[in-house]
């Protein structure tokens, strides 16, 4: 489903932040992207989401190959994608609902109360049910990264990208969180998930897209490698 | 995809650029509807001054022998009346002559000593030529003091004037113009740059940009309409008191200032033009930022 092929990927005239990264994601299939700080997690994520071209190699979403496509071509696929941004990236003008929301009016939809009900019902799944109408900026960091999560999630995304979505939460919340990416991921979302959190890591038992230096390894599940599953939560 | 009638927009309301902006738009307006108005008036008043006048035209006979002159000016009026291209022709009383000599020299100012040549003027059949030099000559044969003014050579120095007084007032309305477009593509990059985030989260989640677009071309397409038919309005008022002043300026001197309906629903037109150049410039400095995002 996503394929990338020798990517290389540098800004401006500096040196590759990644180098010859090769993997290809399968549908439903739930990786962990680990790494050092300066390792590259966010260059790859960016390419993940679409916001970089890569400097060389072939990049492929949803069978287009996106090194060739036109610019036209790419919203449709970006709306294929959620993804949770470290820095939440809220539309602060925006109350909890309409954030939510938000996907789902740039993908067409119009039946606006029929999906203000729906992102509704998620705030309230990610413990924001007393929030609706309040201002990202009044939230609480735990409490933007649950609306961030709902915003990404609220389309069911062929592919969920994100970055450090526990990092701000506390251990309940973040099993909570956890739970809701594995509930998508069984129901056919291609899962990424950046982190720092190693022991979640080998908790949740998946493989590992491991950067070090801008160089990529995969490293199969713990549990059985040569067919990787998700853990229980 | 962003439809407009969904009650989400991803810009907030702010008004970076926003409030000044209609007014100056609006101060473009003025000056804009003052130029093509004036063109047209000027355009209607060299039509109708030059159609009056190239419709007549003037004989004097100057000569100290009053009889002399009497004798000239019938002769004259004689072979006038007799020609096809003339519809009529009268000789000037004086009374006529001293209430067209007193708007220049003053009430009271026209004596009996002043020495005024008779004057004949003949109404010509529009459309009509009439070949002065062979006139000339068939009047000097029978008044050699007559002197004939077929008023060409003004109505050709008028129509040049008018011409290039109209000419400038069309570069004004394009310089204008330019102008304005310059302004909107200098407010559209300024709430740009201010909502730069929002639009970048928005084009990530793949809004179209179009979609982007379209919120700031409803915008700007508002703010062109409310400065627009505030500078109409202000240059409606400009030209009435213009008008209102000027009525009785040279009073039968000088045709008046008017515009016909054509030019009045054009007048009425710019509003919807300023508001369309608002929204597509809008568009266009849109769509140029938008293309350097991936």
């Amino acid at each position: 489903m996503i394929r990338f092929e020798n990517v290389g990927m540098r800004y401006g005239m500096d040196s590759e932040i990644l180098k010859d990264i090769s993997f290809e994601l399968e549908r439903g299939s739930f990786h962990f992207l680990t790494g050092a700080s300066g390792a590259g997690k966010s260059s790859l994520l960016k390419l993940l989401y679409l916001a970089h071209r890569p400097s060389r190699g072939l990049t492929s979403f949803f069978d287009v190959n996106t090194v060739i496509s036109t610019r036209a071509a790419l919203p449709k696929l970006r709306r294929r994608i959620g993804v949770v941004f470290q820095e939440f990236r809220l539309l602060e003008h925006l109350t909890a609902v309409e954030n939510v929301m938000l996907p789902m009016v740039l993908a067409g939809e119009v039946k606006e109360e029929r999906l203000k009900e729906q992102s509704k019902e998620l705030l309230s799944w990610v413990g924001l049910k007393d929030k609706f109408e309040a201002r990202p900026s009044t939230l609480s960091g735990g409490e933007k990264q649950r609306l961030a999560i709902a915003r990404a999630v609220i389309g069911r995304p062929d592919l969920l990208l994100a970055d450090e979505p526990t990092g701000n939460v506390d251990p309940e919340m973040a099993q909570r969180l956890m739970h809701l990416f594995v509930e998508l991921n069984k129901i056919g979302t291609t899962t990424v998930i950046a982190t720092h959190d190693i022991s979640m890591v080998k908790h949740m038992n998946a493989p590992e897209l491991r950067l070090k230096n801008g160089e990529l390894e995969l490293i199969p599940a713990a549990g059985n490698a040569a067919n990787p599953t998700v853990g229980e939560v | 995809m962003f439809k407009a009638k969904s009650s989400i927009q991803f810009l907030p309301s702010g008004k970076e650029g926003g409030g000044i902006l209609p007014w100056v738009i609006a101060v473009m307006t003025y000056l804009s509807a003052l130029s093509i108005g004036s063109g047209f008036a000027l355009h209607n008043m060299s039509d109708l001054w030059s159609s009056e006048l190239s419709q007549s035209m003037t004989i004097q006979i100057s000569n100290a022998d009053d009889e002399s002159v009497a004798e000239q000016a019938a002769s004259v009026l004689e072979i006038l009346k007799s020609m096809p291209e003339v519809t009529s022709a009268e000789l000037l009383s004086d009374d006529k002559i001293t209430s067209l000599l007193e708007p220049w020299l003053g009430s009271g100012n026209v004596t009996d000593d002043l020495p005024i040549p008779a004057m004949i003027t003949a109404q010509l059949v529009p459309n009509r030529h009439v070949d002065i030099i062979a006139l000339e000559g068939k009047l000097h044969a029978v008044a050699p003091d007559a002197k004939l003014d077929g008023h060409q050579q003004w109505v050709d120095q008028l129509l040049k004037l008018s011409a290039t007084i109209q000419a400038t007032s069309g570069l004004a309305v394009v310089l204008i113009m330019l102008t304005t477009v310059a302004i909107i593509v200098f407010a559209t990059n300024a709430r740009l740059s201010a909502h730069k985030e929002n639009i970048e989260i928005v084009h990530l989640m793949g809004a179209e940009d179009s979609a982007i677009s379209r919120e700031f071309k409803n915008r700007f397409m508002i703010y062109g309409f409310k400065g627009g038919v505030g500078g109409l309005v202000a240059a409606i008022i400009t030209i009435i008191v213009f008008y209102i002043l000027t009525k009785d300026l040279g009073d039968g001197l000088t045709p008046k200032l008017t515009l016909n309906l054509w030019q009045i629903l054009t007048l009425g037109l710019i509003p919807f033009a300023v508001s369309l150049l608002s929204m597509v410039t809008a568009d266009k400095a849109v769509r140029k930022a938008l293309i350097k995002m991936m």
